[in-house]
Formats: structure tokens, sequence, C-alpha cells
């Protein structure tokens, strides 16, 4: 089952754009994950709704949302619509609230207080942070980068909104499965691709559900 | 070098708060208190855990808080170590990792480390990760953390309260070890009377969000009559046999049968006698099981609760509670002879450091 030059260079742009978003929304995600883990404070759950619409919204209008933000008619003068950067902003955006829900998973699961002997033994709060919660939390947020990469790799709706289908540039596997199922007879070819793009996902999600394990089996404390 | 440990505020916690001002300069200091009222939110206050809402905390002179210039120095800075009732080792690193996570680098520092991990008897366990730890061994490592980054006081929250009775009488050792040898200043928390005044001889007492003391065990226990604080006898003892399940105990001029389990190499232990368990006799006793009898004279008789804490000097003070009924029927007062009877299996023995 050999892939054609166009099918392995479609496979290569998903790989490369799936890593680019998730290392775009690296940061930031662990960040909300991390503010959204702490308890009690005003405006949380407004927070928490905003940055989980990407999940919930049509991708299709996100890819119109990122297209008015960035795009030609851009507020900030920053147009990168249709451009690789831009299937990889499209695909971080989808992935984002899954790599924002498990972060905020992990660090709600590491006790708080955990720092606090870490206050008393020296660590400053950011050194607390770095050193004791971030890798408590690890393997959920590992877990989130996961499945954020494979929801970016999977993104179909605001990608071709957003950075349209172009060969060589921000064609990826979804995008050419769905051109090849355009053409008569396409289904048969795109029956490879398929399979391919289920075997990616299973991956991903194994890794991710071995990761899962991890973070259950790493308590600490009396009990 | 001076470590005077100062404190006078107002704490809030929810809507309740506490007014607790001290001066405490004994090597060792206990805190009692019965459970809800604040001992953890005033220890976490000294240790910068939490802000007082007024007041000033200070170690000789050096201000740790004063809410009048707004000083507030970070837990990180303030070097007073606490350690949890729940230990709160860090999970993800070894027993070693743990212990040198806030020791300063140098060979100073290290050589502390080793004198603690050897003190505390932790060699074997050093390569181990907290999960694998029993309760026991865990609180042993918390207090090694605690103590290898050379705090100037260290404040142990309940830190036995998590164990049963055992554990508890193989760890207090240790925690006289760490004050005899270390000679660190102690701030212990409990509810455990009995924990307490085997480490500390001056305590104070928080109730009804005030603090009284630091006084001493008997004045503290007296003064209060309202029967709250546990009223409990502890004497130093020297072993003088130990054979058959007995053991002979020698409390200065005084002689103890104990039935306690005692390793035989022990020469010396802490004598614990609940006032409870003691029985007064005032006349002729004829034949009676009960293997402790010690002539005594009454020096006071004190309202306790519901009942009478009747202090006795029988060469040593013993404290025994009784009914008002039967300090009346006895006649029980001043100057007044009596028998004290001590069951042997009421004689509860504990190590000495």
């Amino acid at each position: 089952m050999s892939l054609s030059a166009a099918e392995m260079e479609a496979l290569a742009i998903s790989i490369r754009v799936a890593l680019l978003s998730t290392a775009i929304v690296a940061i930031p995600g662990v960040f909300l994950g991390w503010i959204l883990a702490i308890p009690r404070w005003r405006g949380r759950a407004l927070v928490d709704a905003l940055v989980m619409l990407p999940l919930v919204l049509p991708p299709v209008v996100v890819g119109w949302a990122l297209l008015m933000l960035l795009g030609g008619r851009s507020p900030f003068g920053i147009d990168i619509a249709f451009t690789g950067l831009a299937a990889a902003v499209a695909g971080g955006v989808v992935g984002l609230p899954l790599l924002i829900r498990a972060s905020r998973i992990g660090f709600e699961s590491v006790d708080s207080r955990l720092e606090e002997a870490a206050r008393t033994l020296g660590m400053k709060r950011l050194e607390a942070f770095f050193k004791i919660s971030l890798p408590l939390a690890a393997p959920a947020i590992g877990q989130g980068l996961i499945l954020c990469m494979a929801r970016s790799m999977g993104e179909f709706g605001a990608t071709i909104t957003f950075a349209g289908a172009i060969p060589g540039s921000t064609r990826t596997l979804p995008l050419m499965i769905h051109e090849q199922l355009q053409a008569p007879g396409g289904d048969q070819l795109a029956m490879r691709l398929v399979i391919f793009s289920a075997l990616i996902s299973l991956a991903a999600m194994a890794t991710s559900e071995w990761l899962a394990r991890k973070v259950r089996s790493r308590k600490g404390g009396l009990r | 070098m001076n470590s005077t440990l100062s404190f006078d505020l107002e704490l809030h916690r929810g809507d309740r708060s506490i007014i607790a001002a001290a001066t405490l300069d004994a090597p060792s200091t206990g805190l009692l208190g019965p459970s809800g009222s604040g001992k953890t939110t005033l220890l976490h206050a000294i240790a910068g855990l939490i802000s007082p809402s007024r007041g000033r905390i200070q170690i000789a002179d050096e201000v740790l808080f004063d809410s009048k210039t707004g000083i507030d120095v970070p837990p990180e800075k303030r070097r007073i170590a606490l350690v949890f009732q729940d230990g709160r080792l860090f999970p993800h690193w070894s027993v070693k990792r743990n212990i040198m996570v806030g020791t300063a680098a140098g060979s100073e520092a290290t050589n502390l480390a080793d004198e603690v991990i050897q003190l505390l008897e932790l060699s074997p366990l050093l390569s181990r990760m907290p999960d694998t730890l029993s309760g026991g061994e865990m609180q042993r490592v918390a207090l090694a953390r605690a103590l290898a980054m050379k705090p100037r006081w260290l404040l142990l929250d309940e830190p036995l309260s998590a164990l049963d009775t055992r554990l508890k009488k193989r760890i207090l050792p240790f925690l006289i070890r760490v004050r005899d040898y270390f000679k660190i200043p102690i701030l212990h928390v409990s509810h455990d009377v009995g924990e307490l005044i085997s480490v500390s001889d001056t305590l104070l007492h928080l109730t009804g969000n005030r603090l009284t003391g630091p006084s001493s065990y008997q004045d503290l226990l007296l003064q209060n009559s309202s029967g709250e604080i546990e009223a409990m006898n502890m004497l130093t003892a020297t072993v003088e046999t130990n054979q058959q399940g007995e053991v002979l105990l020698r409390c200065g001029e005084m002689e103890l049968v104990s039935t306690a389990k005692l390793d035989p190499q022990c020469r010396s232990a802490t004598v614990r006698i609940a006032p409870s368990e003691i029985a007064l006799s005032t006349g002729s006793l004829g034949d009676i099981s009960i293997r402790n009898r010690i002539e005594g004279k009454v020096t006071k008789v004190h309202p306790w609760g519901r009942s009478c804490l009747v202090e006795i000097d029988a060469k040593e003070r013993i404290l025994a509670e009784c009914t008002v009924e039967s300090c009346r029927e006895l006649g029980l007062e001043e100057g007044r002879m009596v028998t004290i009877l001590i069951k042997a299996s009421a004689v509860h023995l504990y190590l000495n450091g």
C-alpha cells in the first residue's frame, strides 16, 4: 500500500501543521489550564466558556472568525490567510480547548498544599510552580498535547475556510481525502488515506490513554 | 544565638478571629487546643503562608510581619520549617531529593543533611519513592526535610496525629532526639497532652479564640478548672528490673510496677498515668490485687469540671481524679494522708530519646 507523491506530500503537511499548531498553543494552553485550575475567582466561568467555544462552534465558523481577525481585513494588520501558518493556527485553535481541559485536570489533581510546603522549604512561588506543580501535572499536560495534535491533524472546516487547500502548502490529509472523494470513483482512492488517518488517530489515543494511567498512579501525601 | 519568637496578632479565618500574643524562648513549646481552635492557622501565620489582619511577628530583632509598616517577609525567606500533619512529601521525588530540597549548596549543608539522616535512621530509605513509605516513615522524612534546611524555628503541626499509638511511641523518641541534638527551638501543636508534655516543658493554650501561656503544664492545667485540658501524670523513671511481663521502675524515691511492654535494653522511660485511673484510700486496705500502693499527703484539692483533681505529695507530685462525693466521704483536704492505688496496667511507658 504505497502512497503517491501528492499523498505523501499531504501527509508531510499534516504532520508539519499538527506539530506547528501544537507548538503555537502549548504555552497559552497550559497557562490557561493552570489559571482555570485556581479555585474561585471572578470571571472564571466566563473564561472557561470562552476557551471552550472552538470545541462546540462549527469549525467553519472558527475559520471565518480567524479570517476576519488574521485575514486581509485584519484589525491588527496581520494577514496570514491561505498560508501554511494559517493551517497551523486553524488547527491549533480547534485543538486548544482539549489541551486546556487536560492541563486543568492535571493541575487540579496536584495537591496545592504541596506548593505551600515548597514555599516553607525556601522555594519562590515561580520555582515551586516549575519544580512541583508542573512536573506533577506533566502527564496530564502530555495527554492534552497529544489530543490537541490529533485534533489539529484532523481539522477540516476551519482549515479550508482560513487556509484553503493549496497543494504543497495547506492541503492536509483530510483536505486531500475530501478532494479525492469529489472525483468520480475516488472513494477507492480515498480509502487508503482514510485507513492511514485512522491508524494515526488510534496511535494518538493509545499514547494519551497510557499517559492518563500514569496520572492516576501518581499520587502523594498520606493516604 | 537569640532566637526568641514573639508575636502579637489578630487572625481571621472565615468569620472567626483569633487573638494571640506570646513570647517564646524555651527550647520547646507545646501548643494545645481543641480541634478547630485555629492552631494550624496560627502556625501558618508564623510560617508566612497566611497574613494576619493585624499585628507583628518577629524572631529576636528581625521583624517578619508588621501590619503597621507593611513588612511581610515571604515564607521562603523566613527560614521557619513547618512539618505538616500529612507529611506533604513531593511524590515525584525520592526520599533523598525530598530531604535535600531546602538545603543550601556547600559541604556544611551536606554534613547537616547526613547528620539528620543518621539521627532519624533514614539511610535505608533514601532511594525509595514517597508512595512506598509507611505513615511513620513519611513523617520521619518530613521531619528530616524540615531539619536539613537548617531552620531557625521548627513548627510541628500534629506530626503524629495520623499515626496509631504504636507508631507514635516509636516516633516520639525521634522528636526528643531532635530537640536535644539540634537545639532548634520547637513549637509543637497537638491535641494529645501526653505527646506534648513528652517533648515540651512549656505550653500555650488556644481556646475560645484566645491564646494563654506560655506556662508549665501543671499551672496551665490547674488554672483551667473547666476540665478542658486533659489531665496527665508524667514522671521520668529508671528501669530497675524488666522481666516476666513486669517492669519495676523508680521515679525518684517512688517505686512503680508496670505491665507495659518495654524493650529489655531500655534503661529509662517516661511514665504516664491518667488521673482518672488512680484510686485513693484513707483506711486499711486488706487484701487487694492492685500492685502499686503509695503513701502520700494531700496538698490541695482542685475543682475539675464535674469532679475534683486531688494533688498529692508522694515524694513525687501525683494528680488523682475523684468525684466530688468521694472527696467529701473520704474527707479529702489539705494534710490528709492517703494511699494512692494504681493498677500496674494503668502505668503506661514511653521511651526516652
